[in-house]
C-alpha cells in the first residue's frame, strides 16, 4: 500500500524580486531615516540603522505579503533591527507595562483656564523646530515613538501595535502620556525663553 | 434607543477629557461613546471649550512635529543601499525551481504488524539567467535531474 504527493514551485526569480523591492521600499528612505534619528538621536547611528534596515527587509522580503502595508511592514523591521543592534548600546531605562496601565482612571483631567489655554497656543506658535525635536528626545522612548508614529506618520492605533509589537490599548497610553509630556516640556522651554509672557496653570 | 433623547448615557467631564485623545485621532469606534460625547459636548460649555482647543493643540502639535521631524536621508546613504541591492541583484540572476516529494507507505504482514515509512525527497535546482551560467544543484544529492 502506498501514497505519493509531490509538489513543484516554480517561484519569483530572485532577480525580479530584487527588482520589486528596489521599485517599491526605495521610496521610503526619507521617512526610515526620520524615525532612525528618532530612535537613535544621532545621524551616523540613524544612517547605519537604516542600511541595516534595508538589508534585513530586503533578506526577508518573501515574507512579506504583497498587497499588505509594505511601510508599516518597512517600519517594523526598522523597529526590531533597532532594538536588537543599538537598544543594548544605547542602555535606556525601560518602561515597565505595570506603570501604563489604568492611565484612564489615575489621570485627573479637569477643564484649564482661558489664560492658560491662549498661552499655551501662544508657546506653540513661536516654537522653533530645534526645541521641537529637543523636547521629542527628551521624552522616553516609548512614548517619543508612539507619538512620532501617530502624529507625523500618520498611523493608526491598529498599525502602531503592529510596528511597535503591542496591545492598541498601549498605544493609546503611550500616545496619551507622551504627548501629555512633550506639550509640558514645550511649556517649560517657552517659559524659559520667554515665548509667553504670562501661564496660568490648570483651573 | 435613541441616546439623544432622555435617557442618554450620562457621562463625567473627566471621562469626555480623557477621551479626546482618541476622539481627534479618529480612532474612537464605538459609536455610543461618540454619541455620548457629542451629547456631553452639546451641554457641558467648560467641555466644549477645552474641546475646541484640544484639537486646535493637537493639529498644532502635528504640523510642529511634521515640520521639524522631516529630515532627508543624506545623498551617500541613498547610494550605498542602492548599491547594496545592485549588488545582489547582479549576484541573484537566476531562476529557483524547488521540487519537494513525499512518499509514504505502509506495510501490514502476515503476522498483522505494521510499518510506517515516510521518505521526503528534495531538490532545489538554480538556473542562471544568463544561458552560460547554468548550473544545477541538488540539496541532498537524492534526486538527479
Amino acid at each position: 500500500m502506498g501514497e505519493m504527493t509531490s509538489t513543484e514551485i516554480v517561484r519569483e526569480s530572485a532577480a525580479d524580486r530584487t527588482l520589486r523591492f528596489e521599485r517599491d521600499a526605495l521610496a521610503f528612505t526619507n521617512q526610515l531615516y526620520a524615525a532612525a534619528l528618532r530612535y537613535t538621536k544621532n545621524p551616523d547611528d540613524a544612517r547605519d540603522l537604516v542600511q541595516d534596515t534595508y538589508l534585513k527587509a530586503f533578506a526577508s522580503f518573501h515574507q512579506f505579503e504583497p498587497g499588505t502595508n509594505l511601510k508599516a511592514w518597512l517600519y517594523r523591521v526598522l523597529t526590531t533591527t533597532f532594538i536588537n543592534n543599538y537598544r543594548k548600546k544605547q542602555r535606556q531605562p525601560m518602561i515597565s507595562n505595570a506603570e501604563l496601565e489604568d492611565w484612564q482612571i489615575a489621570e485627573a483631567a479637569s477643564h484649564t483656564s482661558d489664560q492658560g489655554k491662549s498661552a499655551e497656543v501662544e508657546a506653540l506658535e513661536k516654537m522653533p523646530d530645534s526645541d521641537v525635536k529637543r523636547a521629542l528626545q527628551e521624552i522616553p522612548e516609548e512614548f517619543r515613538m508612539a507619538v512620532y508614529f501617530s502624529d507625523v506618520e500618520g498611523f493608526s492605533y491598529k498599525e502602531i501595535a503592529e510596528i511597535l509589537d503591542i496591545p492598541t490599548g498601549t498605544v493609546m497610553s503611550r500616545l496619551h502620556r507622551g504627548r501629555k509630556q512633550l506639550r509640558a516640556l514645550l511649556m517649560d522651554y517657552a517659559k524659559d525663553r520667554g515665548y509667553v509672557s504670562s501661564v496660568g496653570g490648570e483651573s | 434607543m435613541s441616546i439623544f433623547h432622555d435617557g442618554a448615557i450620562e457621562i463625567s467631564c473627566v471621562d469626555v477629557l480623557n477621551s479626546f485623545v482618541i476622539f481627534f485621532d479618529g480612532e474612537l469606534e464605538d459609536v455610543a461613546s461618540r454619541a455620548a460625547i457629542s451629547h456631553h459636548l452639546d451641554s457641558c460649555l467648560p467641555c466644549r471649550a477645552e474641546a475646541a482647543h484640544e484639537e486646535a493643540i493637537h493639529t498644532m502639535m502635528r504640523d510642529l512635529l511634521s515640520r521639524s521631524c522631516c529630515e532627508s536621508a543624506p545623498q551617500d546613504l541613498h547610494d550605498s543601499i542602492a548599491e547594496s541591492l545592485a549588488g545582489m541583484r547582479r549576484g541573484a540572476g537566476e531562476i529557483v525551481t524547488e521540487f519537494r516529494m513525499t512518499e509514504i507507505s505502509i506495510q501490514v504482514d502476515e503476522f498483522g504488524s505494521i510499518e510506517h515509512r515516510e521518505i521526503t525527497i528534495e531538490s532545489t535546482q538554480i538556473e542562471s539567467i544568463h544561458p552560460e551560467h547554468t548550473e544545477s544543484e541538488n540539496i541532498d544529492g537524492e534526486l538527479d535531474k
